[in-house]
Order: structure tokens, then sequence, then C-alpha cells
């Protein structure tokens, strides 16, 4: 009975971090950091409690698999009971009809490390106990009159209804913690993005989300430039300046992750590094299995053998990278005598804000839809129809070198223009259905009947401008 | 006598003869083929890759003096044994037979012998040290170390553990010593943390004199003066390249520390806005302040690359305080081309060593900067191409006690982390060929997380106490 209490705890727990929080757990892994390397242990060991973190560090290599994780941190409160159990044994006369009483700080311990990311107060929480009990055990040797509690707690349906009511009342603390809840959600779209599922991502955030959050905006728009959808639905996902493509000022692992996810999409490998390398000083370590995960893989892109190498050997030096290290190995030999390719054209630019950023690529990539459409797109965002008309009869001359097939924002942003543009309607072609619209918008907005037009064409530019 | 080491388990551990010669050298790293080391330097353990087991044999005069089998492709010299063998080999060749057993090579080749050359010059036993992440505009976990040349040792002298997030740069000492030491930590309740005549005490420049923000430090000779450039430093991003980022000054100017006084001594000359001056370095006896300077009648007002640094010295009177009339121009960036940076004057002062880049003040993250030497008895330039890696920056520099060795970072072994190199420079102004600082595992330099900054020799252990780390705690 008493296993089985304790088993069914253990199960129920672990299929609610399972099922509740898998991206989140997986995400730990990602900002942690183990190796067997001098650098890694040096810094470890300053302070007393340092020796949990240490140890977390460790357990968390294992977080990779979601399954694992959600045992792992089961496992946690599980060993704390299972050490507080081995006291009562120790202690309390009639021990077998008391387990209800190591439940009682369940939902506490788990309020306690909700936010324990680098697992450090669950393995000192875990010690304490285990500390506890070894303590419990040795008085328990010289003390011969066990504690007697009065016959009402030894009641059976204690046994079954107190470590009930304690679990549901830890699931109840997991699932409306809002941090663990804000970062599952993230993880779960960086996961996506890292695993290109651009179409999961856009059902993830739909464009009431997107409005309502403004760090899944970014993702949402991220998924539509990859999807070659940003130019057509940019403000369905509420698009409302060049901050909703990127954070400006970084801060956190979550921040620094997008950012990088933004630069690797648009191929740009040196604020992909910087970021990496900003993203590394979040961590204790200095490094961070992401980090090192990504510039390896940044310098393989670049043929840089030597930093590439680098970070593959300190991930060799890991416990669960091998497989991942072996992967790699083909794609480091191949890359091992041949020159770094950094590439550069053109004169170098310094990096500013988005659109001069983006301006520097498209002058220097053409051809580059993306970088085009979030150039374009970030000129929309401003309202400023002249300006997008500027710039985007220069992109057009590469993208659009007939005048057809525009994507709907531009014909949407190019109607208005061509009223003050002779012959933009001979140089780019416009839907009839997207010029029906514009006339039928304008009808609308001059009969005073805006509320009808901002419903019917809700995700137009014409919206977006007058709304 | 040679004396085997036994490092192997049991049946790998006898010497062995390889059945193959070879006239090729042993690709080793670290490369300690032909380098000259001082004779108290700790063991040049190298490895080669690839290789399933190593034998080296040393060699002085002819006789074998010591043997090291290696285990997983690593010399692992016992550091008893090398001390004594160089003790014997000062002034003279070690040779080193080096053979080498892996699939390609099962019965073993033995490659051609080189030569390390031991100086009878003695170095500084010890060097301190930043380690930072190569990033950029942020920091977690830095400190400043320092390590025993003659072992293998590493110890913290201070780190930001003790200060949350605060960052601790440009460290300093006055003439080599050990018992004194500066350096800035930068945070919330920041300042510069001096720790003189066994006193510790935080000094806010920003509160006295010109309330500057002091940066790169000179501690003057004698210990009484501390001269400091006050930098304004921005740092930008390159979108593309090679070279990720540039750091520059929109403004720098130079102060004086009277640690007598407490007071913040100033000319008028180095406090304009014309002209940004900055790595004040002393001449040994403290006659002279040296520092890089730009002078343009504009100032960009932000990022150019046409900003070129020129070498000046000017004369000081440490007893009225004062710097002299005339400024020297030692190299004139106009004329010259380029850009100096990080003037250091050897110890018999015979020795200017700069780094030069194509232009701009921040050298260390220049692909093309070099280590270059002014002979200042003849004002000719020496010719120190040897310390330089063709490809990658070698910057930051200093002087040995004697004069005769020079510690430097260079970024040759991956173009992104600098590693300490430490070069000869024998009695007759000829720079032989730099080695890298020797590590238990060779492959620690490579495997590092951190880059090493600002190395500076020490004469000793620096014991700065614990209390240190409460000047500039703070929880933000």
């Amino acid at each position: 009975m008493k296993k089985l209490i304790i088993i069914l705890v253990f199960i129920v727990l672990w299929a609610g971090w399972l099922i509740g929080f898998p991206y989140y757990l997986m995400w730990l892994e990602g900002i942690s950091l183990f190796t067997t390397l001098p650098d890694f242990t040096s810094v470890h060991f300053h302070f007393p409690d340092d020796v949990f973190r240490y140890a977390g560090s460790f357990i968390l290599q294992f977080y990779k698999n979601p399954a694992a994780a959600a045992a792992i941190h089961t496992a946690f409160p599980m060993l704390c009971i299972l050490c507080w159990w081995a006291i009562v044994k120790r202690l309390f006369k009639d021990p077998d009809s008391l387990l209800w009483i190591v439940f009682l700080p369940l939902p506490a311990i788990l309020y306690f490390l909700e936010n324990d990311m680098d697992l450090g107060k669950s393995c000192m929480v875990v010690a304490l106990s285990a500390t506890l009990a070894a303590v419990a055990a040795v008085v328990s040797l010289f003390v011969k009159n066990k504690i007697s509690l009065p016959d009402f707690m030894h009641k059976t349906w204690l046994s079954i209804a107190v470590p009930a009511v304690c679990t549901v009342l830890s699931l109840v603390f997991i699932y409306t913690g809002p941090i663990i809840t804000h970062y599952d959600e993230l993880a779960e779209l960086e996961y996506l993005a890292r695993k290109q599922k651009w179409d999961k991502v856009l059902e993830k955030v739909p464009p009431k989300e997107a409005k309502a959050n403004l760090f899944k905006r970014k993702y949402a728009l991220l998924a539509l430039s990859e999807t070659g959808r940003l130019a057509d639905d940019a403000f369905r996902y509420s698009l409302s300046g060049p901050d909703d493509f990127y954070f400006q000022k970084p801060v956190s692992p979550l921040t620094f992750n997008y950012n990088m996810l933004f630069y690797q999409h648009l191929g740009m490998e040196n604020p992909l590094i910087m970021l990496a390398y900003q993203q590394e000083t979040l961590s204790m370590t200095g490094l961070s299995f992401g980090a090192a995960r990504t510039m390896a893989d940044a310098y393989i892109r670049l043929k840089d053998y030597d930093l590439a190498k680098k970070y593959i050997d300190i991930l060799s030096h890991s416990t669960c990278h091998h497989r991942w290290v072996r992967e790699r190995l083909p794609q480091l030999e191949a890359i091992r005598d041949v020159e770094p390719e950094y590439p550069q054209v053109g004169p170098r630019f310094i990096m500013q804000d988005f659109f001069v950023n983006m301006a520097s690529m498209v002058s220097r990539y053409p051809e580059d839809r993306k970088i085009a459409d979030y150039l374009l797109c970030g000129v929309l965002s401003q309202k400023d129809g002249y300006k997008f008309y500027e710039t985007f009869s220069i992109i057009a001359e590469e993208q659009y070198p007939d005048g057809k097939g525009l994507p709907r924002l531009y014909q949407e942003a190019l109607c208005p223009i061509s009223k003050h543009v002779d012959g933009l309607l001979l140089k780019y072609h416009i839907d009839d259905e997207v010029w029906e619209k514009f006339v039928d918008f304008n009808d609308l907005m001059n009969s005073g009947k805006s509320h009808i037009a901002k419903r019917r064409y809700a995700d137009t530019y014409w919206a977006y401008v007058f709304f | 006598m040679a004396v085997i080491q036994l490092l192997c388990p049991a049946g790998c551990c006898r010497w062995d003869e390889a059945a193959v010669r070879s006239d090729e050298s042993p690709v080793i790293f670290p490369d300690y083929k032909d380098v000259t080391v001082p004779y108290n330097i700790a063991p040049l353990n190298f490895m080669i890759e690839g290789a399933d087991r190593l034998q080296a044999r040393f060699i002085l005069d002819g006789k074998s003096s010591l043997d090291v089998i290696g285990k997983d492709g690593i010399v692992d010299i016992p550091e008893k044994e090398w001390t004594g063998l160089l003790e014997q080999a000062k002034g003279a060749k070690l040779t080193v037979e080096v053979s080498m057993w892996n699939d390609e090579h099962p019965d073993g080749v033995a490659f051609k012998p080189f030569e390390v050359n031991v100086s009878g010059n003695k170095i500084d036993a010890w060097v301190a040290y930043r380690l930072i992440e190569p990033g950029y505009e942020g920091w977690r976990q830095l400190g400043l170390y320092q390590r025993n040349l003659e072992s293998f040792e590493e110890t913290a002298i201070v780190t930001n553990k003790d200060a949350t997030t605060t960052c601790l740069n440009c460290h300093h000492f006055p003439a080599y010593s050990s018992e004194s030491m500066m350096f800035h930590a930068r945070g919330a309740n920041g300042g510069t943390i001096l720790y003189h005549n066994g006193e510790l005490s935080k000094i806010d420049f920003k509160s006295i004199g010109p309330k500057k923000n002091t940066t790169y430090p000179a501690w003057h000779p004698e210990g009484r003066f501390i001269a400091f450039s006050a930098n304004t430093t921005h740092q930008v991003f390159y979108g593309e390249g090679r070279q990720p980022v540039e750091v520059f000054d929109t403004a720098s100017d130079l102060l004086l520390y009277d640690i007598g006084t407490g007071e913040v001594l100033t000319d008028p000359r180095f406090l304009t806005e014309q002209a940004l001056e900055t790595f004040p370095a002393w001449s040994p006896d403290g006659r002279y302040l040296y520092f890089s300077s730009y002078q343009a009648p504009q100032l960009p007002v932000y990022f150019s690359d046409s900003m070129n640094y020129d070498l000046l010295r000017v004369s000081f009177d440490s007893s009225s305080r004062t710097f002299g009339e005339k400024i020297d121009t030692l190299y004139n960036a106009e004329v010259q081309g380029g850009s100096a940076s990080h003037p250091r004057v050897s110890a018999d002062g015979r020795y200017l060593l700069y780094t030069w880049s194509q232009y701009g003040t921040f050298p260390v993250w220049h692909r093309e900067a070099d280590l270059q030497m002014i002979d200042l008895e003849t004002m000719a330039p020496v010719d120190v191409s040897v310390w330089n890696d063709a490809e990658e920056a070698d910057s930051y520099h200093s002087w040995s006690s004697d004069g005769r060795w020079v510690v430097y970072g260079s970024r040759r072994l991956d173009g992104r982390f600098t590693r300490l190199f430490i070069a000869h420079l024998d009695g007759s102004g000829v720079p032989c060929k730099p080695f890298l600082l020797p590590q238990k595992d060779p492959r620690h330099n490579a495997w590092r997380f951190k880059s090493f900054n600002v190395p500076e020799f020490i004469d000793g252990k620096v014991e700065l106490p614990k209390e240190a780390g409460n000047l500039f705690y703070s929880e933000e």
C-alpha cells in the first residue's frame, strides 16, 4: 500500500511535468553546462552551496529528453519524501500508518523549487533531507522510546487522502506558476523554430495571440518570413514596428535565443556569434550547452576549423553529447584544411538600427527575398507610403523586374501612391481584387463608414495606416 | 642517467625503439621546436595529434638526460626531473628526440630531433592576467588570476564571484612588486581598488580632481604615483567579415594620481578635446611617461578608421610632480602609417615595444596587429617579426624585470581566444622564437573557456586580502 501510494504520486507528478512543461524542462538543458574540463570545475566550489550547483549541472545534461527530465524533476521531491519517511520510521511508533505525514510539505517544496533553473536548490533540499534522515538514524540508536502520536493520526483514510490532496495541491502550484508557464510556451516556440516547424509555430501563435503577446508575435513574424508570407500577412499578426521582428536589447536567455534564431534565419553569422557569446555570459560558467552548440555549428558553416573544434571538443567532455559530436566529426574533418569563409560582400558595415542593418544587407544581397521583405515590411510599419515606394522601387529591380507577383501588402501600399506617381501602375501590376478592395475601402472611408472599413479590411495595410 | 617516467599502465611503459626513422620534424603542439626558454620554466609538455604512444628523449651535451614515455599522445614531463635538467642546461641547447606509435606507424616512427634553447636568463616566476570570455558587452564570471611560470599553479587573485556581476579590469603593479596592486571594479559599488603597503582602499575617481573615470593605469616605479588614461570607450559590431567588433574612444585624457596625498594632478596639455591620450607607461627610471595619442583638429563624432595614434613621451619630475615642456614623438602615425598602442619600455630602458595596427586603439580585435619595437638608444626599429603571427593579432605585452623576456597575448591558435606567449630577447637585442605558455595538459590552452588578458610579470604570488571583495561587493 505504502509503495503503491509513493509510486502513484511519482507517476502523477511525472505526468504533470511531462504533459505540462516538456519544453521548459528541455530548455533548461540548453542554458546549463557540464564538462569535465578544468575551467568548468574551477568556477565551482567557491561558495559552500556551489557543490549543489555542480551536481545540478551534471543532472541537467539528462534534461534533453523530456520524459527523463520530468522523471528527474519529480525525483527531487520524491527523494525528499523517502528521506522523511525514513525519519518517521526511525522516530515514531507505528510508523506504517503515518506515511501521510511526509507528504504534507510536498506542495511547499515544489513551490520552493519552482524557479530552480540550475537545480542547485533541488540538490540542496535532497542533500539536507538525506542528512536529516542520517541524523535520525543515529539518534534512533540511542533513543529507545519512539515518539507516539494520537490515535486519530493513525487513521487509514489519512494515508490516502493526504497524499492525494498534497499531490493535487502540488500540481496546482506547478500549473499556476506564471514563470514556468511563460517559459514553457516560449521554449516550445523556440524548439519548434529550431526544428523549423514553422506551420506549427503559426498554429501556436494565431493572430489573436500575436496581438496580445509581443514575444510570441516575434516568433509568428519569423515563421511568416520563413514560409514566405511576411509580405502578405504581417499586419494580420499585428506588426507595428521593426521592434516586433527582434529584440533591440536582449537581456535574458530567451531573448538572446530568439535573436540568434532571427539572425541565423537571415544568414547573418556575425551577429549570431556575437549573441551566442553574450548568451554565454548569462550562465554561471560563462558557457552553456545551447551557446556552445550554436557556435560549433556556426563555425562549421564558416569553415573555421579551430573554433568549431574547440566547441566540439568542449561538448565531447560532457556526458550526453557523444552522438551530437559524432554527427559533426565528418563535417569538422571536411573543413580541416580549408580557409575560413566569413562572408563579406563589399565594405564592412557596422550594425546599427534595424533599417540600417537590413538596408546594408539588401544592398549586398539584393536577390535575398527574406531580407528584402524584412526591410520593406519594416518600412511599411512606419506608415510612410512614399518612403516605402522609394525603397520598393530599388528592391523591385532585382526582386520583381517584370513588376508582377507582388505580395499583397506591397500591392496595397502601392494603390494609394499610384494616384501621385505617374506610370506606377504600368510598372507594377496590382491584382484586380486588391484594386477593387482599395476602391471599396476608400468609398467606405469617404462615406463615414470607417467602422465597416476597419472590420472588412482589418488585415490590410490601409487599415494599419488609418486605424 | 636517464630517468624513465612511468606514466603508463603495465605493459606500455617500456622504452621502445621505433622501427622507422623519419627526416621530418614532429608536428607537436604547442610548437616548442627551436624556441628559447628560461631555465626556470615549467615543463614543456606537448602532444602529437593522433598519436597512441609517444616517447621523448631530452639530450644534453650528447647524453640522454631525461626519457619520458607519453600517454594518450601527450608527453607529460615530470616537474622535478625537468627542473634539474634545465638547471644543468642553462645557456645550452636541449635536443629532443620524439618517437610516435599509432595505426599508421604500428612499429613506431622516430622523427628528426629538434632543439630547445635554454637561456641563462631567469624569468620572473609569476605572471598576472585577467581571464574573460572573448565576448562583447557583457560578462558574468571573470577574475584576475596569477600563474607560477615555474610550475602549473594557477590561482585567483580576485574574482567577481565575490561581487556578482562586477567587472574587474586594468590590474597593475609597481615595479613588478606582488606586494602592491591596483585594479578597477566596475559596477554599482565599483571604484579603483588599491592594495598598497598592506592596506586596502577604494578610490572613486569620479568624485575627485577632474572627476573622470580612470581606465588604463601605469604605476610609477617609485610607487607614489599612478598615471591613468581616462577613456570614453565605445564598441561597434560589424555585420559581416572576420573582424567582429571595433572598440574605440571618443575621448581620453591623462591624469596623475598621487597616492601619498590622494590628489589627482592634471596637465592642461593632456586634457584637451583635440587629442586622445591613452595607454600611459613609465620608463623604468620613472623619468619619462610614454603614451599613445591621436590628434585631430576635429575629432570624429563616432568611429572612424582614420584614427591613427602616435607614440609620444614626456619627461616627469617626481619631486615637483610636473611633466616637462617638451613632448617627443617616437612614432609618427601620419608619416609612418598605421596606429601605435600599448607602449612599454624594457627594464633596462633600451627598448620600446608597442602594438602596431592599421588604425584605432584596440588592436586585439585587429588581425593585422603585430608587436613592433624601437631601440631607444638609436631610435631605430628592431625587427621582432619572429614574435608575430602572420595571420592573427599579437597584442598586449609586458617586459620581465630583467628586460630579457616579453609575455604577450596572441590569437594565433584560433583567431578568437587570446593566449599567452613568452619570447626572449637576447643580450644582443636579437628576438628569439616565442613559445606558448606551458600547461600540464597542452590541450588546456585550446579548451579554455576564457581569453587571457593584460599579462603582467610580477615577482611573487599576490596575496590580496579577502576583504578586497567587500570593497566592491554589490547585489546588483
